[in-house]
């Protein structure tokens, strides 16, 4: 939807050094926000007073409601105070924003350190036409600037005072060298449910339907579901007593949950990436998506930090890949919001093929040569790697086969070989796919368990970089290299280089280390 | 001690490095000192309580021995960490500053080698504890932007040695980017 892209308007400056407040709109948002915050309190107490002027018209405690309104009228009296306390204005190297009454805060945010800027439309906001802006700098305690609600005439002032202030040109802002806008991705509805049905993950909801039920015993409706549930023999007592029949018909609810599971997943990334652009224009990438709560959000690509191409098996059995991004910002946000919210993906899906173009595409401008994904060199692990790990899983194999004697009993032969055989897959992928490669002065770095990751980090980026040896390690003359970078989410890839023959990590680390100081 | 002279001169080398040193070696007795502190308190608070229990509840002698050995146990544990740990520190930990920037090594079993870029430094601190003050040490605190290395704690440096390597850190900072912000720490 290139249309939603914030226009450049070349010619006006919009920068100057008047005071503007937010949209008036603001403060019905605000109450609303707070009410919603408060909204355990609001609703029994809503319900108490409904309920009791129901039972006995006068005489109660409803006598008094009218002291209710006494907070809402602080509320409401707060949220004025706020409103017309709180203004910003454009300065020639920052945006400042004063807000207080009592307590005046005056906060200067730099142009130059704004990490990103994102932009949220939930459904009210879009019906009246307003947004909530959130003004990044990357300290990690959150969004340091949080303009809600602005109109969207206001926004694209906003962006437009960032993005000449980033550049330090604002004097002779008369017209800015703004480079056509290019749309890198734009992923139609089909790619979108695609992309639902390959990731949809599950068995969270399984589990907690399986909880769901056994709470509301269901055995009263005529279903009994203690067939499908470990019974007082325990879960293999259960099994052993299990007719092919039962058998059947678990494996017929299981699939046809998993079935469910994955249409509701796709509809819900189509719902959630409706429309998805990602489109580059100068320094900066534009990202827009969402069907009932609409996100655009603007990242400087020098701000990445590191970029990670994913492949979950199914993704990579249909050629597909996601691609998110770190940035300094995003560490705060994701902690606020849900981990599944994603807000750090840069492309959900997108065909294998096409993700070293877009790497290219998405790399600074004016940071060296861009890294060709499709031809780089990679240097695996030392060749003992799968010997030592090997090793150690076999050893654990084992330890699973003994444990699991005490419930399995003839079967525990079974399956200590069936998690030898896993562990050893498992081993052999790892030690054979784990490597790193220099591009530039990008260091890549691939590894894999069940999916596939390759991470890209610019030396640039590199926060600390640590040569680490345990006493395994050392015994077998290995090492590992890792790369600490910013905004590095919980969970995610993170460059660890493991099993490196000696040599070849101290010759890393010098390296690394060289290259991120200049 | 015999060998707690005088903190190791602080070679600074033309350009602002500072040679690959060790710790101050009073690091070693202040270590142990609070090393033995934390044990102490513990000693006193938990073994303490447990006597007093064992005598309120008039226990049997079977539990008092069994209560003495675990307090053997931990207490020896313990005690032998204040008095090996510091020493341990002191041997494996390396410390160096050049152009690449600072250069960290530590750990006995797990050996680590941490190197942070002069731009990546956020701020530095230098703190000062009450043994440290009394040795004339002190820790040098290194905080960065990145995640897991958000911050380092170098401890059992000289007031000195801290004080030669924040400067030197911080001298050469953050150089003057362009304004896309390439030359940023983030």
């Amino acid at each position: 939807m290139p249309s939603e892209l914030p226009p450049a308007s070349p010619g006006r400056s919009s920068v100057d050094a008047d005071w503007r407040r937010l949209h008036p709109l603001t403060l019905v948002f605000a109450i609303g926000a707070r009410l919603y915050g408060l909204r355990g309190l609001v609703l029994p107490a809503v319900v108490a007073l409904v309920v009791s002027r129901r039972r006995a018209p006068t005489g109660g405690w409803q006598d008094f409601e009218g002291w209710l309104l006494a907070p809402a009228g602080l509320l409401l009296i707060f949220e004025l105070v706020q409103y017309f306390t709180l203004a910003y204005r454009f300065d020639r190297h920052e945006i400042v924003i004063a807000r207080g009454l009592i307590w005046k805060r005056e906060r200067h945010i730099p142009y130059a350190r704004i990490q990103n800027i994102e932009l949220i439309q939930h459904a009210p906001h879009r019906l009246a036409g307003v947004a909530v802006v959130r003004l990044d700098t990357g300290t990690g305690g959150g969004a340091e600037g949080e303009l809600s609600v602005l109109s969207l005439e206001a926004v694209t002032e906003l962006r437009d005072a960032v993005r000449l202030g980033e550049r330090g040109d604002i004097v002779a802002a008369t017209g800015p060298a703004v480079t056509a806008p290019g749309i890198l991705v734009a992923l139609d509805p089909r790619e979108l449910l695609l992309h639902g049905l390959l990731t949809g993950s599950g068995w969270v909801v399984i589990a907690a339907a399986f909880g769901a039920a056994w709470q509301l015993d269901l055995s009263s409706l005529g279903f009994s579901l203690d067939r499908y549930l470990p019974s007082a023999e325990g879960v293999w007592g259960g099994l052993r007593h299990a007719t092919p029949f039962v058998a059947l018909e678990i494996a017929l609810v299981v699939g046809f949950a998993l079935l469910t599971l994955r249409v509701l997943s796709a509809a819900w990334s189509a719902i959630k990436h409706f429309a998805f652009t990602l489109t580059a224009r100068g320094g900066e990438l534009f990202q827009s998506y969402g069907l009932v709560t609409r996100v655009a959000r603007t990242i400087p690509r020098a701000r990445i930090q590191k970029l990670t191409v994913s492949q979950e098996p199914l993704m990579w059995l249909a050629g597909r890949a996601t691609v998110t991004i770190d940035t300094a910002a995003s560490v705060s946000e994701r902690r606020k919001q849900q981990a599944s919210e994603g807000s750090h993906v840069l492309v959900p899906i997108v065909p294998a093929s096409r993700v070293a173009s877009l790497v290219r595409d998405v790399y600074p401008i004016g940071a060296g040569v861009a890294p060709d994904l499709d031809a780089l060199d990679w240097h695996g692990v030392d060749p003992r790697a799968f010997r030592r790990l090997l090793r150690v899983r076999l050893v654990l194999a084992t330890l699973i086969g003994a444990a699991s004697y005490g419930a399995a009993h003839r079967w525990a032969i079974a399956i200590g070989l069936a998690a030898a055989a896993a562990l050893t897959l498992q081993a052999w992928v790892a030690a054979r796919f784990t490597a790193f490669a220099w591009s530039g002065d990008t260091l890549c770095f691939r590894s894999a368990t069940t999916a596939r990751h390759v991470t890209l980090v610019r030396a640039s980026r590199a926060q600390v970089v640590s040569l680490e040896r345990s006493p395994f390690d050392r015994r077998w003359g290995m090492a590992a290299v890792r790369v600490d970078t910013a905004g590095a989410a919980t969970g995610g890839h993170h460059v660890h280089i493991r099993w490196l023959p000696d040599a070849v990590a101290d010759t890393l680390y010098a390296r690394l280390r060289h290259a991120a100081a200049r | 001690m015999a060998d707690l002279g005088s903190p190791p001169s602080d070679a600074h080398s033309p350009d602002g490095a500072l040679v690959r040193q060790r710790l101050d070696p009073r690091s070693v007795i202040a270590g142990r000192l609070g090393g033995w502190t934390f044990t102490g308190v513990l000693l006193l608070v938990i073994g303490g309580g447990v006597t007093a229990t064992l005598i309120g509840t008039h226990a049997p002698l079977i539990w008092w021995l069994g209560a003495g050995v675990i307090a053997l146990l931990i207490f020896g544990g313990l005690a032998a960490a204040s008095h090996y740990g510091p020493g341990l520190r002191y041997q494996t930990t390396w410390v160096r500053l050049d152009d690449d920037g600072l250069d960290f090594e530590h750990g006995w079993l797990w050996r680590h080698q941490i190197s942070v870029p002069r731009s990546r430094i956020q701020h530095t601190d230098v703190t000062q504890g009450p043994y440290e003050r009394r040795f004339g040490l002190a820790t040098l605190v290194v905080y960065t932007a990145g995640t897991e290395h958000a911050s380092i704690p170098i401890e059992g440096l000289s007031h000195q040695t801290a004080l030669a390597f924040r400067d030197a850190l911080l001298a050469r900072g953050a150089r003057a980017g362009d304004p896309v912000g390439e030359g940023d720490a983030i």
